[in-house]
Order: structure tokens, then C-alpha cells, then sequence
């Protein structure tokens, strides 16, 4: 029964998806909704935040919540892809700016209590940490690099569309995009020959 | 930016192979910079893969339930700080009206123990006695009122 109504739900539209979830606020409409998209919301909020996967599971929550609570304002002007996109993008950038606070209250503790000829257990595990060359290059890009690589790169979405999740110009996407990729793989190549 | 550089990136966004005369007027520089962007592209898509989870995704709905807790304490908080901001404002308002309040009483109480009546308003109205006492054009007297 559960099979046949998820293979239901799968046939819909996202339109008639979110129209139905409107009508009837059933969960599962919602969750099969989200499902579709889950995979990429995943990508984009991890290249984003360069965080843990509870970090990432956290903020997809947090996107679902804000979707919940405003899908029945939708109103269809533009794609529901460009909508979710542009929320998620938002809860993960929101979510860097509150762990830089945190980083700077906890620097702030940190500094006022030296810990002496030990190291900090931020910086043992810092220290253990292996990054590979990509992740490395990940981190060196800006969060604005990443977010519009990703979108055009890895979720293989129009340049119309990356405008509409970025609010920007679509000439302002296109050359921005073309920077950030210079600029990848320049800092890809310095790290390849770093490791030789 | 790189014009060459540029021209090869929007062959890349159309799905076109980029053409062979193009890499060709790429210096070497250049051509390592577009060897870089298709494999960075290739390992980022590899890597985001293997870094996020692929399990379903459930909405968990008690996120909303203390959510909407959270905004009622929220709201109840703003409005009691307007609350005690507005006592706290009106607080030296009152005492500017009560003081004028008082002050105009003890003019009155003045005024009727100079001219030895008690005190009405029928005293200064019009041309009364009073007149013997103040300037006609005297504003204190009508200020009382």
C-alpha cells in the first residue's frame, strides 16, 4: 500500500505536488517532494559550508522548515528548482556566518584561558585532519565560487536559472562563473604541484 | 578577463567540444588553466558524491513545533521590553503634568487668598474686580485656566 501511494506521489508534477500538499498538508506529499531534489539540496549545502554531514542533515532540515512553512506562498513566477535552490543556499550561508561568531566567541574564551604547552583539541584535530587536493582547493575558493560552480558545474543548471537562485544579472553570473572556474583550477594546479 | 579562456568556458556551458583552433591560439598557460577547470569539474562532482549522505530524506515536523515555541517567547519578550520602555517614557510625563497640575492650584489657592474669596472661576472672567489686581493684558491670568 505504502509502495503503490509513494509510486503515486512520484508521477505527480512538482506543480501538483505542491498543490496537493497546499490542499492537504500530508507529510508524505511534502517528504516526496523534497526527496527528488535531496541529493542535490545535499551538494550544494556541503560544497557551501565545507562542514560535517550532521551540519549538512541540520541545514536541510532547516530548509525543509522554512519550505513547510512557505510553499503556500509559492506562487509558481519562478521554478520550483530556482525557490528550493535559493533556500538552501541561503540556510548555508546563514549557517557560516553563525559559525564564524561561534568561532570568534570560542577564539575569545580560548585566548583568555591559554592552555599552556598543550594544544588546543581544536588544533590536534586540525592538525590529524588529511585533506585531499580538491577538498583543499574547495576551501580556497570563496563561498560565492563555490555556490556558482556547483549550481552550473554539478547540478547542471541554465545560467537563467543560477541568476534566479543568486539574484544577480545573468551577465554577472556568467562572467563570475567563468572567474571562479580560472580561479579553481588555478589553485587546483598549486596544490597538484604541491603535493609533487 | 582571458578572452581565449572565456570562449572555451561558453563552448563548455553549450555542450560543445571546444574547437581545436581555439586551443591552439591558447599559450600553454592557458591551456593548462582549461585542462584544470574540466578535471576540477570532474573530481568536485566525484567528491561531493561520496560526501553527503544518499539516504532518504525525512522532514522532522517537532523542528516547526519548537520553532513556534520559540517564536512565542520571542514575541513575548519583545513585548513586555515595549512595555516597560513605554512606563519607563511615560513615567516623566506624568510628573511634567502633575507638577503643572499642582501649580496650578497653588495659583489659584494664591490668587483666592489674595483677594480674601474662595476660589471659583466666575472670579476671573470677564471684567471682575480681579482687573484691580492684574494687568488686563496680563497672559499669567488667563494661563491659569
Amino acid at each position: 500500500m505504502e509502495m503503490r501511494s509513494t509510486f503515486t506521489l512520484n508521477v505527480l508534477s512538482d506543480e501538483e505536488c505542491i498543490k496537493r500538499f497546499n490542499q492537504t498538508k500530508e507529510e508524505a506529499v511534502f517528504n516526496c517532494l523534497l526527496n527528488r531534489y535531496a541529493k542535490s539540496m545535499r551538494r550544494i549545502i556541503y560544497s557551501i559550508i565545507q562542514g560535517t554531514e550532521e551540519d549538512v542533515e541540520d541545514i536541510m532540515q532547516e530548509t525543509a522548515l522554512a519550505l513547510y512553512k512557505n510553499l503556500s506562498e509559492f506562487s509558481f513566477k519562478s521554478s520550483f528548482i530556482t525557490y528550493l535552490y535559493r533556500l538552501c543556499r541561503n540556510k548555508a550561508v546563514d549557517h557560516i556566518r553563525k559559525k564564524k561568531k561561534d568561532i570568534k566567541l570560542k577564539n575569545r574564551v580560548i585566548n583568555a584561558f591559554p592552555a599552556g604547552n598543550n594544544d588546543t583539541p581544536e588544533k590536534a584535530a586540525e592538525r590529524k585532519e588529511t585533506r585531499s587536493t580538491l577538498v583543499k582547493t574547495l576551501r580556497e575558493l570563496t563561498e560565492a565560487e563555490r555556490t556558482i560552480i556547483v549550481l552550473k558545474d554539478i547540478e547542471h543548471l541554465s545560467l537563467e536559472e543560477i541568476s534566479g537562485i543568486l539574484k544577480k544579472p545573468l551577465g554577472t553570473v556568467k562572467s563570475r562563473l567563468h572567474r571562479a572556474r580560472i580561479h579553481a583550477a588555478e589553485i587546483f594546479r598549486e596544490n597538484e604541484e604541491g603535493k609533487r | 578577463m582571458n578572452k581565449l579562456l572565456e570562449k572555451a568556458q561558453i563552448y563548455l556551458d553549450s555542450g560543445i567540444e571546444v574547437p581545436k583552433n581555439l586551443i591552439e591560439r591558447m599559450s600553454g598557460e592557458e591551456r593548462k588553466i582549461l585542462e584544470n577547470i574540466i578535471l576540477f569539474k570532474d573530481d568536485l562532482e566525484k567528491e561531493l558524491d561520496s560526501s553527503v549522505s544518499t539516504e532518504d530524506f525525512t522532514f522532522d515536523k517537532t523542528r516547526a513545533e519548537e520553532k513556534r515555541y520559540g517564536t512565542f517567547l520571542r514575541n513575548a519578550v519583545i513585548l513586555a521590553a515595549a512595555a516597560m520602555f513605554l512606563f519607563a517614557a511615560g513615567i516623566p510625563v506624568y510628573r511634567n503634568m502633575e507638577t503643572n497640575r499642582m501649580i496650578k492650584q497653588e495659583t489659584r489657592d494664591f490668587v483666592a487668598s489674595i483677594t480674601d474669596t474662595d476660589w471659583t472661576r466666575d472670579i476671573l472672567s470677564g471684567d471682575t474686580f480681579l482687573s484691580d489686581w492684574f494687568d488686563p493684558g496680563d497672559r499669567v491670568v488667563t494661563d491659569i485656566f
